[in-house]
């Protein structure tokens, strides 16, 4: 067998290999940036908790808040181009 | 692939949330003045340090011996009012949907199904039939919702933030009307709620369930002898109030008393669990559902109130930073959680009374356990609560008179109009 005919058969595997490569980095690539993302959810959310003691401060019903919602939901029924 | 990255440390922010509750930290300079921080009614008589610390705890079991108390006075009133003929008092809820509906519209008006339960465990006890008691019950879970739902009303004038928030409170509601739609109609034709309540109560009450009930019985005995005492000093200094009106008085201050305490209970135990409870909600993040349910029933025991743990979530779900998947599951524990708080109402009594006491606390427990495993289990069911919040925040963003017309409709106007239709007709 010459070496011309032994030359295709020997670069598709390197060729492969090299793809086959590429195709893990990416995909590694994918998972560390889901990864990254969902660490920085993450300690977005430990950050909202480590506001707890204002958030349970907050959680009660502000009677003017329920108020002026209803007056703005008045004020759409009465102005004119509602809803909005 | 392994996970390369290392979650956030847990102990050092539960740390520095602890220092930031604390009187000291929370005067210092770098605070901001307009930061709302948690503050104990004993902090306004000048307490600090380990004396605020102490007072706070003295003033938890201070109050729920008055909760236990008030829930005993209750029973003692009501058993004066009727004279043993309860039926005829609350037959204008023997129709179970107006049961229901006057369960909601108490709980909607007092914005907390703690005072509803327990006063209906101390009614219970008094003599109210359990059958038109579980509808009370099931619609004290319906009105503790319209907390949550009016705290996302104030953030409207974000139309973003205020469709995450309002969905992340409809979640509750509708996960709760449609617990209610499965189980009252099974209640009313099989008496699921009833049978197994009367079941598990007759095997943690009275001295022949083995040692278990023992233990209870013993410890529901000593508990409810300790606070009659000043039960029945409430009771000889209303005695000159002539007849039934003698019980309705009694049964007036006992409500009084239970809505007073169970505030005063909730500021003082966000108070003295924010730390505990920050550690539990650390410890879910990253987790699944289960550790949600976990983490939403671990909270709402600690502060008491299915409304404080649910209206927590409101601006957490309003900022983005919580979705309504991982919302959903934590509003499911807290109505588990907050059933501690009838189950501790029913030590109030001893022998008999603590047994049906005792099953009407547990109608509560058991509907919300049927509820989370029923509703939450089965995938199909599990996605309605979530599917119809998203439509209604997303309608109601849009056009605000949905969310105007959802929480007067099924808050106020439905219950309202159903019990003058049932009165006249």
């Amino acid at each position: 067998m010459t070496g011309a005919e032994q030359a295709p058969a020997v670069v598709p595997p390197v060729e492969e290999q090299l793809e086959q490569i590429l195709r893990e980095a990416e995909a590694r690539v994918a998972e560390l940036r889901r990864q990254l993302e969902q660490h920085r959810l993450e300690a977005a959310q430990h950050a909202e908790i480590e506001r707890l003691a204002e958030h349970l401060a907050q959680a009660t019903v502000r009677w003017g808040e329920v108020r002026g919602f209803f007056d703005e939901v008045i004020t759409e029924l009465r102005g004119p181009g509602h809803p909005r | 692939m392994t996970d390369v990255i290392t979650r956030t440390s847990v102990a050092s922010t539960t740390t520095t949330l602890e220092s930031t509750t604390t009187p000291e930290s929370a005067t210092a300079p770098e605070q901001a003045p307009s930061t709302p921080r948690l503050v104990s009614p004993f902090e306004r008589l000048g307490l600090r340090g380990r004396a605020l610390q102490t007072a706070n705890w003295l003033g938890v079991v201070a109050g729920v011996y008055l909760l236990i108390t008030a829930v005993n006075l209750i029973g003692s009133g009501f058993k004066t009012a009727t004279g043993g003929s309860a039926e005829t008092l609350f037959a204008f809820a023997s129709n179970p949907f107006v049961a229901l509906m006057v369960g909601i519209l108490v709980t909607a008006a007092t914005q907390s199904s703690s005072t509803t339960t327990s006063v209906t465990v101390g009614l219970v006890a008094g003599g109210l039939p359990i059958e038109i008691a579980i509808p009370m019950l099931l619609g004290a879970n319906i009105g503790t919702t319209l907390t949550n739902t009016l705290v996302s009303l104030g953030m409207v004038r974000d139309r973003v933030s205020f469709r995450r928030a309002f969905s992340a409170a409809t979640v509750h509601d509708f996960f709760n009307l449609i617990a209610v739609a499965i189980f009252l109609p099974l209640e009313l034709a099989f008496g699921v709620l009833q049978r197994t309540s009367a079941w598990v109560a007759d095997r943690t009450s009275g001295s022949d369930g083995g040692l278990f009930a023992t233990v209870f019985g013993g410890l529901g005995d000593v508990i409810s002898a300790g606070t009659k005492p000043l039960s029945d000093a409430v009771k000889h200094g209303t005695e000159l109030i002539p007849g039934a009106w003698h019980g309705v008085v009694m049964i007036a201050i006992g409500v009084a008393l239970i809505l007073a305490v169970i505030n005063f209970l909730g500021k003082l135990l966000k108070v003295l669990m924010v730390g505990k409870a920050a550690t539990v909600l650390h410890a879910a993040i990253g987790r699944g559902p289960l550790s949600g349910v976990a983490s939403g029933a671990a909270m709402t025991v600690m502060v008491q109130s299915s409304s404080t743990t649910t209206s927590l979530m409101i601006p957490l779900a309003g900022s983005g930073a919580f979705s309504l998947r991982q919302i959903y599951p934590f509003t499911v524990g807290a109505n588990i959680g907050t059933t501690v708080t009838a189950l501790i109402a029913a030590f109030a009594f001893g022998g008999p009374e603590a047994e049906v006491a005792l099953q009407a606390a547990y109608v509560h427990l058991l509907f919300n356990v049927y509820a989370a495993l029923v509703i939450f289990g089965l995938p199909v069911i599990r996605e309605l609560p979530l599917r119809a919040a998203t439509w209604l925040g997303d309608v109601a963003s849009v056009n605000k008179l949905w969310a105007a017309a959802w929480v007067l409709g099924v808050f106020v106007l439905v219950p309202a109009l159903l019990i003058v239709a049932t009165v006249i007709w």
